[in-house]
């Protein structure tokens, strides 16, 4: 198989490159890695470890390497690419969970991260879970309890708010954890990989929140498998290959020729 | 809530770790910013427990009731049974259910990371809280013992004198004291992978170190040279002090204030400079 052109520190084009205000996040050729302890033996250099700055011998797996781009405010980036080319790695530094191994990111605005792994309690009902979510996502009290009912609705589980979360199935889950972050106000909204959790008419229900989100001005970045998706939804996409920019630019040429690279298109693999 | 297309002053900038202390001021008022879902996060690992045993909240009362019992059977076995004994019974139940705060600080508060896996992956907030919330939840945890304690206190001939007025001032510094070791635990259980082999002996020797099962005049001469150099030991010696009606030696007090302030200090101060990087190791 071909390995994908890649191209590194690319900008992606403003809607109005002229004006003058600010893009919503800046990735300035960030490099992050994982630590990997295989087999370590020697614990008094983890000990020695924490008092100083003393590099442990732990193994480094790169999991970005050298990327940069910049989003517009009000533009909807689409990050595709393989399992394991670093796409939920890049959200993760871009909402400040994993911190940069090389290089920068700016963030301008409220910055909400939407994922599967969101830390949802399983004792607790949907109803105290929504609670739980909103205050880690920075809701006051007070808003949350006008909110609650909404985003119950919004989830399409008003008569399971009540149950406890272990009763849930992974598609409800999802729902719930989708329909907090959307209603968290955030200025910019990264969605890793959560529409793939839900069935076709919750999709769809999310796909419409976000458009309004986008129609007021705010700033999505959404890490995705469905390609239809990014066709319909996205001004800008990014090929991630291997922790590096593979191709950015428009969505349907940078889906084109992702799909030519995983030769989806012969295969007939394609989610539309 | 923000207008429609406008967006608030908010700047992040991420740059490499780089084990550099953060403005504490900020960090105390991000922590303070969250306290409510601290009070929310405690509240749902509580709830956890409560729905995971049949028995729930009340084993937080039943195992230290259980512990002094079987240290109790131990102690008039080894010392010879004689009404002498039983004196020392209310002091043994008290210490044994403050022990266990400290001991959970050092147990749950240094798994809080680890267990968090998923929040500290797919959430940003200080990470301080984990460790924070599980002493938070180990206080929670402890009142309804200590409403038992006080009831069974006096009926197992317990007494009390003025000394009773220094234990607020002594459980606020356990609490602090506890709040740090929770911070050192934590980082040493992220960063050392063998960490939780070593915290099973820090808890067996620090429980045979501090005077809970044994009063402190049994100790030999020279054997509190052996075990006064740990933290819980001034403590310990206070409550024991307390429980058996008299008052505490003010020396003990202070010592206690010294490893308090120490403890949350040290124990600050390496998470801090850490913290970023957790989420790297897990």
């Amino acid at each position: 198989m071909r390995e994908p052109a890649v191209s590194e520190a690319l900008v992606l084009p403003s809607e109005h490159p002229t004006a003058p205000e600010p893009s919503s996040i800046e990735v300035d050729d960030v490099s992050a890695s994982y630590r990997v302890r295989i087999d370590s033996k020697d614990i008094v250099a983890d000990v020695r470890r924490l008092f100083s700055r003393a590099e442990s011998s732990d193994r480094l797996i790169p999991a970005l390497r050298g990327v940069s781009f910049t989003v517009a405010r009000g533009s909807v980036l689409a990050v595709i690419g393989r399992n394991g080319a670093g796409k939920s790695t890049l959200c993760r530094v871009i909402s400040g969970v994993l911190p940069p191994e090389t290089g920068r990111v700016v963030v301008r605005g409220r910055l909400n991260l939407l994922t599967p792994g969101l830390g949802f309690s399983e004792a607790l009902t949907g109803r105290e879970n929504i609670t739980l979510g909103g205050l880690a996502g920075g809701l006051s009290p007070a808003r949350l309890s006008e909110l609650t009912e909404e985003i119950g609705e919004f989830a399409q589980l008003e008569e399971y708010l009540d149950l406890p979360m272990r009763s849930y199935s992974s598609g409800m889950r999802m729902r719930l954890a989708s329909a907090v972050a959307v209603f968290l106000d955030p200025e910019i909204l990264l969605i890793d990989e959560a529409l793939t959790g839900g069935d076709a008419a919750f999709s769809q229900h999310i796909a419409e929140k976000t458009a309004q989100l986008t129609g007021e001005g705010r700033t999505i970045v959404l890490v995705t498998h469905g390609l239809s998706s990014v066709r319909t939804m996205a001004t800008e996409a990014l090929w991630l290959h291997q922790g590096r920019v593979a191709e950015l630019g428009d969505p349907d040429e940078v889906v084109s020729k992702y799909m030519r690279y995983c030769r989806i298109e012969s295969l007939g693999l394609d989610d539309q | 809530m923000t207008e429609p297309g406008a967006y608030s002053d908010v700047e992040y900038v991420f740059e490499p770790h780089s084990n550099a202390m953060p403005d504490l001021r900020e960090y105390l008022d991000a922590l303070w910013e969250r306290r409510k879902f601290m009070v929310e996060l405690a509240r749902a690992d509580l709830r956890s427990l409560r729905t995971t045993t049949s028995l729930g909240s009340l084993w937080g009362v039943l195992d230290p009731l259980f512990q002094a019992g079987i240290y109790f059977f131990l102690y008039i076995i080894l010392r010879g049974s004689s009404g002498k004994q039983t004196e020392f019974l209310p002091v043994l139940i008290g210490g044994i259910f403050l022990f266990g705060l400290s001991m959970a600080a050092l147990g749950e508060g240094g798994g809080s990371i680890r267990r968090s896996k998923n929040l500290m992956l797919n959430s940003t907030f200080p990470r301080a809280l984990l460790p924070v919330t599980s002493v938070y939840k180990s206080l929670r945890k402890f009142v309804p013992s200590a409403c038992v304690f006080a009831v069974l206190f006096p009926l197992v001939g317990g007494k009390l004198g003025v000394g009773l007025f220094v234990l607020p001032l002594l459980f606020a510094l356990q609490t602090v004291m506890s709040v740090g070791i929770a911070l050192l635990a934590s980082t040493f259980v992220v960063l050392v992978p063998d960490a939780n082999n070593v915290m099973t002996y820090v808890s067996r020797i620090l429980f045979f170190a501090t005077p809970v099962i044994y009063p402190v005049a049994l100790l030999p001469d020279g054997a509190g040279l052996l075990v006064g150099w740990q933290p819980l030991f001034p403590l310990f010696a206070s409550y024991q002090a307390i429980f058996s009606g008299g008052v505490p030696n003010l020396g003990l007090v202070i010592q206690t204030a010294l490893w308090a302030i120490a403890l949350l200090a040290i124990g600050g101060r390496v998470f801090l400079r850490h913290e970023r990087e957790f989420t790297i190791h897990l």
